[in-house]
């Protein structure tokens, strides 16, 4: 029984399933952040403490930091992103269940392993979340903590892509018939837009990522040169790390626009406005990051458009914070615990937004940055708006998720002492704004003991309501009172859509743990058995996979060889390659098997594929992975004042040729495309076979390039300056970009060799789409590299 | 130029300061009044738990667009007044009627070198005329500050960032140094000593400034 | 074998615009501060048809929204950063 109930968590693929394990696995790290946070007030209580040294309390802050940010409010929100999406959009499932799964491992394996890094020699990182440079080059943080923390972040980064592409397809192509967008829901809108700037804001972070350990490892110079390295790393964060803070809170946004709907017994005031809001803030979010540089010497006409471009965020959210109170007017307010938490979270985001419109000023922030009142600013929103909404929303979902009701003398009890809590732990900082960030101490002289004390105990108090929080959940789900189907009498479909007697089809709670086979994959009345729906085994069998658990474990172990070494390195590799032929295997003999979903509405998509809007939503963020590195190309190019001259270090007709060869490949691939689609099917497998054989060409002659440039006299590498930083990185992330489309050619041949379904056929057009990719990135890094 | 009888240009960044306050104090009182007196005021009374059934989108908007326009007039007020006082901060004098420092941020302290090539680390001596400061680092990135004037800039390595100041003739800080002193802190996570990369700026008088500025000790 | 036409095409502008563009380099009859952007703009006009058909715009027109999405993005990003380069 043991192996079974195993088996289900490490092999399911079915989105309630994924969004508990994304639950559950968010609020451990969000204990783990929790109790670093705790440690470090217990250390600045006072003035001169000797609670934390020095070394130890950089790690606190720095992997406090991380964890609350990556691995805590964002995945929480992705939980009910997960569990709740498909119902309230009548979908029976994400779009791709089995990526669903991978996204949920990649997250948990990432913290791992970034988490290790305490137990390396050196410890944790230490230079902050943010990473800046070059405190965190391998001269200056020679630890393999540091490592590990990025390492952790790009298999982060890698379950965001993923996880984005999955929900932004079911979002667009599952929509059940009637479900137009603007009948959607106000959270699942809101996730929406968390996941188009998780889209475009994430690529830029694994980019960084990919040149920081590279810096670390192999010996570049992206951010250590003194041609704007440092300058170049807050461009290329920051440009993730705003959107990123928005990533953070619309899900709790939308989550609150719910509770807000069912307590006040009202639909959302100006419900456009609150979408049109959501767009421009998504669209805002991006062009605002440069209020992190005002100190930075950037120059003053760029800070204005910045402090202009930041107060103009502002705008859409003084709009929902009109839509909240006018929702309210006029309305039948019931205070339960989910409503009272939703109104907190949005009274506490007025004090944080409006500290941040502060902090927006290029002139304030001389004096506020770097400062508690920054401190006090971020977790207003984050903790504050973001987790007091999230806390909403688990005392609003937990009914459904799993069949019990929370205490409500409880959850009371938890918000009072919550709000103190925060309040005097956070209040405080506005009025420490002469005390640096991230300092382990201070003298008594500095006058800053009364408020850290004040915001200490605070801290005690703030996580007392935590425990009283816990308490609930695990009272209620060991011994609740069970919950009706919809006890809030919520009209998002989530709720509405089992009007049957006796508990609901969805939900954990609905039947033990351990009886086998719970995933149900739709909610209709007539195909439930029993308590909780039962297709019959073999088809809740097939929606199992091993594949997710072991391709993320391989990856993590594999980059976390980066920290602890190459054997460690190869090892995930070859658990890595072993998942991925396991994956094709099973494709190869149609193991996994998930009912279709029915068209419904899918404006304005109506006539593509889902696999088609993936890989399209996959080709859109890696453009931006692109462009990011391109563009730091050009960052650290303009910076440089000497740049080698085209033709002196590259052999441009070689080259050049080589460019045509793998156009060629692109052109063989393209008319493959075309016979498909007009279905003359006889030599696509020719054509295939002839893009293969291309790419592998220039793939040959790329490589001899490059052996000829190491062993040249005077060589040229990776460390012998930027033109060579990075020109190697840039080709040789394109060249890993081939041989994956080598690979996946491969795959396709063999694939192939017994005859045409249209799924077969379907999928060399989706190939074709990433090769068509491939090559236009090649089209931009050659002139770029070679001939300017 | 005779000495500032505030601290410039500090006096101008407490005015801003209070401008937004006042703004945010207005903003804050109303919005947070709403969430906390709605829910009492339009609290459900009895059995208002039929479900909803109205249908057509509710609001119009013109209480969300009154709001923008004053949101837009709110914030074009201070976003003009911070280019103003912006401005004023990067105005520096020149080297001929201020004294321009070279400061070096390294870890973990700050290395002061004066124009006639004196050098001394984690103390600033200076006098009540207009001091500029260049400011660099040796290695990572520092930020380089003093607060109770109001004045901060990045540290960073292979750039130079400009500030400057004019400490007020009027002290509200006395020293060890038996003058007026104002501490000097980092305000960038630089390693283990961020915390400890500390100075202390001390203003004397002409005479004082003149004998120090002509010896040769710290 | 109307469909062939149009990869046909396409790969012909793109290795000619190669060639044309190793030709400027080779030859340097112009400054770099003029031939570089014409090289970049060539560039783009690949790209632009690369999207096209490759990416299958020109078949699927409602995905043109997310080719839009991302460049603009993409050109935010880069303008941003390369603006801040200034003092």
């Amino acid at each position: 029984m043991v192996k079974i109930w195993l088996k289900r968590w490490l092999y399911t693929t079915d989105h309630k399933d994924v969004g508990i394990l994304y639950f559950v696995t968010s609020f451990y790290f969000a204990f783990l952040a929790a109790l670093l946070a705790l440690f470090m007030r217990t250390q600045l209580a006072i003035p001169n403490n000797k609670f934390l040294a020095a070394a130890e309390y950089n790690q606190a802050v720095t992997m406090h930091g991380l964890l609350m940010v990556f691995w805590f409010l964002s995945p929480l929100g992705i939980a009910f992103a997960n569990y709740f999406i498909p119902p309230q959009i009548g979908a029976k499932d994400l779009a791709f269940p089995r990526l669903n799964a991978l996204s949920y491992w990649l997250y948990a394996f990432g913290g791992l392993v970034t988490f290790i890094g305490f137990f390396s020699p050196g410890g944790a990182a230490n230079a902050g979340w943010t990473n800046y440079s070059p405190l965190t080059s391998i001269q200056f943080s020679p630890n393999a903590g540091e490592t590990l923390a990025a390492a952790g972040l790009i298999i982060v980064s890698a379950s965001v892509t993923v996880g984005t592409i999955n929900i932004l397809t079911t979002i667009l192509f599952h929509r059940a018939p009637g479900m137009t967008f603007m009948k959607m829901p106000m959270f699942t809108w809101f996730i929406f837009f968390t996941m188009l700037q998780m889209l475009w804001a994430f690529p830029s972070l694994l980019a960084g990522l990919i040149m920081l350990e590279s810096d670390r490892l192999l010996g570049t110079m992206f951010f250590t040169s003194v041609a704007g390295g440092s300058i170049l790393w807050d461009n290329v964060f920051w440009f993730f790390g705003h959107p990123e803070v928005y990533v953070v809170l619309l899900p709790a946004i939308g989550a609150v626009m719910e509770i807000f709907q069912v307590f006040t017994n009202r639909t959302l005031y100006a419900k456009k406005i609150a979408v049109a809001a959501g767009f421009a803030i998504v669209t805002i979010s991006f062009m605002i990051y440069g209020h992190h540089m005002f100190l930075t010497g950037i120059n003053v006409t760029e800070q204005e458009v910045f402090t202009i471009n930041t107060e103009a965020v502002s705008l859409p959210f003084g709009a929902l914070m009109v839509i909240f109170v006018a929702t309210m007017y006029r309305s039948a307010v019931k205070l339960a615990t989910p409503m009272l938490f939703a109104l907190g979270s949005l009274a506490i985001f007025v004090v944080g937004g409006l500290t941040g419109v502060f902090n927006s000023s290029l002139a304030l922030d001389i004096a506020q940055r770097g400062t508690f009142f920054v401190v006090g600013h971020f977790h207003y929103v984050m903790v504050g708006a973001s987790l007091f909404g999230l806390f909403g929303a688990t005392y609003y979902w937990w009914p459904k998720m799993t069949g019990k009701m929370l205490s409500e003398s409880l959850g009371k009890l938890h918000f009072i002492v919550s709000i103190i809590g925060f309040n005097l732990i956070f209040f405080p900082m506005f009025f420490l704004m002469d005390m640096p960030r991230r300092i382990v101490t201070y003298t008594a002289d500095t006058g800053w003991g009364p408020l850290n004390l004040i915001a200490s105990i605070g801290s005690y108090i703030f996580i007392f309501g935590h425990l009283i929080f816990l308490s609930n959940l695990v009272r209620s789900y060991a011994r609740g009172p069970p919950a009706g189907p919809n006890p809030w009498h919520g009209t998002t479909l989530e709720w509405t859509s089992w009007k049957g007697g006796g508990p609901s089809p969805m939900g954990v709670g609905a039947s033990s743990i351990g009886r086998p086979l719970l995933s149900s994959l739709s909610a209709d009345p007539h195909n439930v058995k029993s308590s909780h729906g039962s297709i019959g085994p073999e088809i809740a069998h097939q929606h199992w996979s091993g594949r997710p658990i072991q391709l993320s474990l391989g990856l993590s172990i594999a980059l976390a060889g980066l920290g602890f070494g190459f054997p460690i390195f190869v090892l995930g590799l070859v658990l890595l390659t072993w998942a991925l032929v396991g994956w094709a295997s099973d494709d190869l003999h149609d193991r996994f098997m998930v009912p279709d979903e029915p068209p419904g509405e899918r404006w304005p998509f109506q006539t593509t594929t889902k696999l088609k809007l993936g890989m399209w939503a996959f080709i859109s963020s890696e453009f931006t992975f692109f462009g990011v590195l391109l563009g730091s190309y050009a960052f650290v190019r303009y910076n440089f004042s000497y740049w080698p001259p085209p033709g002196s270090i590259h052999n441009i007709p070689v080259a050049g040729v080589n460019t045509i060869i793998l156009l060629t490949s692109g052109l063989t691939m393209l008319l493959a495309v075309q016979s498909i689609k007009t279905g003359a099917i006889k030599h696509v497998r020719t054509l295939l076979g002839s893009t293969l054989a291309l790419g592998v060409v220039f793939m040959i002659i790329k490589g001899s390039e490059w052996y000829d440039l190491l062993t040249g006299s005077p060589p040229f590498t990776p460390q012998t300056g930027l033109p060579g930083s990075t020109f190697f990185v840039i080709t040789g992330i394109h060249g890993a970009h081939v041989i994956a489309g080598l690979v996946a050619l491969v795959y396709l041949l063999v694939r192939t060799r017994n005859g045409w379904t249209p799924g077969k056929r379907a999928t060399v057009e989706h190939f074709g789409l990433y090769w068509a990719f491939v090559d236009m990135v090649w089209v931009f890094v050659f002139p770029l590299l070679y001939l300017v | 130029m005779a000495f500032a009888s505030v601290a410039e240009p500090a006096a101008t960044y407490q005015s801003l300061f209070n401008l937004y306050l006042i703004f945010a104090i207005i903003a804050g009182t109303i919005t947070i009044g709403c969430l906390i007196l709605f829910p009492i005021l339009y609290r459900r009374r009895g059995t208002d738990e039929e479900p909803r059934t109205e249908k057509k989108e509710r609001g119009n908007l013109k209480v969300i667009g009154l709001v923008i326009v004053l949101m837009i007039a709110t914030l074009s007020t201070t976003a003009y007044a911070s280019f103003t006082v912006k401005d004023f901060y990067l105005r520096h004098p020149d080297c001929k009627t201020a004294i321009c420092v070279q400061v070096e941020g390294f870890q973990w302290a700050w290395n002061f070198t004066y124009p006639n090539g004196k050098n001394v680390v984690g103390l600033l001596r200076v006098q009540d005329t207009p001091v500029v400061l260049n400011v660099t680092s040796r290695d990572v990135f520092h930020s380089f500050a003093i607060q109770g004037l109001r004045i901060k800039t990045d540290a960073i390595l292979g750039r130079h960032n400009v500030i400057w100041f004019s400490a007020p003739g009027s002290c509200s800080s006395f020293g060890k140094s038996g003058f007026c002193e104002y501490r000097i802190q980092c305000f960038e996570l630089c390693g283990l000593g961020h915390a400890f990369m500390t100075g202390r700026l001390i203003v004397m008088d002409p005479t004082s400034f003149s004998n120090y500025y002509n010896s040769s000790g710290p | 074998m109307g469909y062939k036409l149009t990869p046909l095409g396409v790969w012909g502008y793109v290795v000619a615009v190669t060639i044309v563009q190793m030709l400027l380099v080779s030859y340097q009859s112009l400054s770099s501060s003029v031939l570089n952007p014409v090289i970049i703009v060539l560039a783009f006009s690949e790209a632009a048809l690369i999207v096209m058909f490759g990416l299958q715009i020109w078949y699927e027109k409602p995905f043109i929204i997310l080719a839009v999405a991302s460049a603009f993005f993409t050109a935010l990003a880069i303008t941003l950063a390369l603006g801040s380069i200034t003092h």
